[in-house]
């Protein structure tokens, strides 16, 4: 299994005119990391885009792969899930970041959380995304922003957009086909259910952007789906009388668990 | 302030005043703080004084029964047992009271102040940097304000972190903590572009706070965070204009800057007590870097000295309701302007 590092993630399907913003963050995020003495790299994995991406990620390995910059093309469009598990795979480091293409991390902090993961033992660790409007430079929304509860068997409120420890998704079976649009949900609750620790650190994490036609907008059937998420986790609505070690569990690092 | 308030035989063993605090307990943590140093400011001026949650009240007969506020000792016990207990403690206190620590133009007034209307307690004490007299008395309730000074033993004692003020061991930049909304996310992405990307973010949904078991800080988790955090900044949840004054408190104690943030158009008012950690949102992030720690640590420390104690206001409230009291030297009990204007160092 790879080193105690980072591999931050970024599963692309034609999003080529956010990948420069998405890879210079991840890129900047590298550097500090290695300024602390923590091995990092940007694994991108193009899911058979059909845009430009490609010939720009081409270029951008290029120019920045000793930087810690590498992309891996996937010829057939397999999906988010499928992508990810790619990812999950390929990484070379313990700790892997899973980052959409349009998202953009916050380079300073990462390695906090990296801290804050190591020290817990947690599946995943989580913080406040903060959200922008296309073409606003000022966060209106916010998510990612409280610990689990028993509410996330209701809805989600947080991103796929976290810090895990890539052996521990591995050993759940990494990311389900099973629920196209709501596979971070669905690895949430997974995670949860299987008595795996996911910690929120009330730091930010990064910046998510509201597009137009995203994924989670315009995919079919969603409703659907999440009428099945909650089959699968809660059929019964008793979740919330059981015990979860993923419950409440918020870390800062210096200062402990809160 | 009131003028008819209810007649009672006053006295209890030994003659001293009887005072009954009734918290609520398992809910919203900072109601709880408020009766616990109100217990504390009341057996400094002499009164027999019982602090407990509502189902624990003993039998007997108070002069003054304050219930830290109404609405929130109704939602600890439930609406209907906690209805019929407060009747009865009301047949039995010479003076009952609602303590309200919230700003009265919003919505969260309401909560406070309704229910304690419907059980007939007409008397509100508000405890805060500024008097809101003119909305409570508005809606008809009797009011007495109380600054919310630091009790004398505080300031004996001084603020738990101790020692001369210092950035060492305060490896958090800031940290921002309360219900989220739109403008404080707003805040929170300046705070993070153009101070310190590592501030401590933490904006919850509105919820009930319970001292377990709910997404919410408790006191002794804001304590941890807040004795690594160099400046506390917060703005309000609402449009209004209102001084914070458990967070001034908290800062003060655990050693950190407390800032509040509000908008280009908010009027202050003269005199402002702690005006000097108060920042337009324009101004916040240019001022965050180029502030001097431990010189406005400093003058938050002085600032608290130069107020008024929290007994003074206790004092006045035990005066106005005729309650035979202690004279603690030094208080200015008398002098109404000291919640407005700090007294000369």
């Amino acid at each position: 299994m790879g080193q105690d590092g980072i591999t931050i993630a970024i599963p692309n399907w034609n999003h080529e005119a956010f990948l420069p913003r998405s890879i210079q963050s991840g890129l900047e995020a590298v550097a500090c990391c290695r300024d602390r003495g923590i091995e990092a790299e940007v694994l991108v994995i193009d899911d058979g885009s059909r845009d430009g991406s490609l010939g720009l990620l081409r270029t951008l390995e290029a120019l920045y792969a000793d930087r810690g910059l590498r992309v891996h093309r996937q010829e057939k469009n397999g999906g988010l899930a499928a992508a990810r598990n790619a990812a999950l795979l390929m990484a070379r480091q313990r700790h892997i970041v899973l980052m959409d293409a349009d998202n953009e991390i916050i380079p300073d902090n990462l390695h906090l959380f990296h801290q804050a993961i190591r020290e817990t033992g947690a599946a995943g660790a989580y913080g406040n995304l903060l959200i922008r409007k296309a073409g606003h430079d000022v966060a209106w929304r916010i998510c990612s922003n409280e610990s689990i509860q028993a509410k996330i068997f209701d809805m989600n409120y947080v991103d796929a957009f976290a810090i895990f420890d890539r052996l521990q998704l591995l050993d759940v079976g990494g990311y389900s086909n099973a629920l196209p649009a709501w596979e971070d949900w669905e690895m949430w609750l997974h995670l949860a259910c299987s008595g795996r620790a996911i910690v929120f650190v009330p730091l930010a994490f990064g910046y998510y952007y509201e597009l137009p036609n995203s994924m989670i907008r315009s995919h079919d059937g969603a409703e659907t789906h999440l009428a099945r998420c909650q089959r699968m986790f809660n059929q019964v609505g008793a979740r919330a009388d059981a015990p979860l070690n993923a419950c409440l569990m918020r870390y800062f690092p210096g200062v402990g668990l809160l | 302030m009131g003028n008819d308030a209810p007649s009672f035989e006053k006295g209890g063993p030994h003659g001293r005043c009887r005072v009954l605090l009734v918290i609520p307990g398992k809910v919203n943590f900072f109601y709880n703080l408020y009766a616990r140093w109100m217990a504390e400011g009341f057996q400094r001026l002499g009164a027999h004084v019982h602090l407990c949650e509502l189902p624990d009240v003993p039998d007997g007969v108070y002069d003054l029964c304050i219930v830290s506020c109404v609405g929130e000792v109704l939602h600890a016990v439930g609406r209907d047992e906690g209805r019929r207990r407060l009747r009865d403690l009301r047949s039995a206190s010479g003076v009952m009271m609602n303590l309200m620590a919230e700003c009265a133009k919003t919505r969260w007034f309401r909560n406070v102040v309704d229910p304690g209307r419907e059980l007939g307690i007409e008397d509100i004490v508000d405890v805060g940097f500024l008097p809101q007299d003119d909305v409570v008395a508005r809606e008809g309730f009797r009011y007495h304000h109380v600054f919310d000074g630091l009790l004398v033993t505080q300031l004996q004692q001084g603020p738990a972190a101790g020692g001369p003020p210092s950035l060492a061991d305060r490896p958090i930049p800031w940290a921002h903590i309360g219900m989220h909304t739109k403008g404080r996310v707003a805040l929170t992405d300046r705070l993070i572009g153009h101070v310190a990307p590592n501030g401590f973010v933490y904006l919850s949904e509105v919820s009930p706070i319970k001292e377990k078991g709910s997404p919410h800080l408790n006191p002794d988790h804001m304590r941890r965070v807040l004795r690594r955090t160099a400046y506390y900044v917060w703005c309000a949840h609402h449009d209004h204009f209102f001084m914070e004054s458990l967070r001034f408190k908290t800062a003060w104690a655990t050693g950190c800057v407390p800032i509040k943030v509000v908008d280009e158009q908010s009027a202050l008012p003269a005199d402002l007590a702690f005006a000097s950690f108060v920042l337009r949102e324009g101004q916040v992030t240019d001022v965050l870097n180029s502030m001097d720690f431990v010189a406005a640590r400093q003058a938050l420390l002085d600032e608290y000295q130069r107020r008024p104690r929290f007994e003074a206001g206790l004092a006045r409230l035990m005066d106005a309701y005729g309650l035979d009291r202690r004279d603690l030297p030094g208080l200015a009990v008398d002098r109404q302007e000291d919640t407005q204007a700090p007294r000369a160092a």
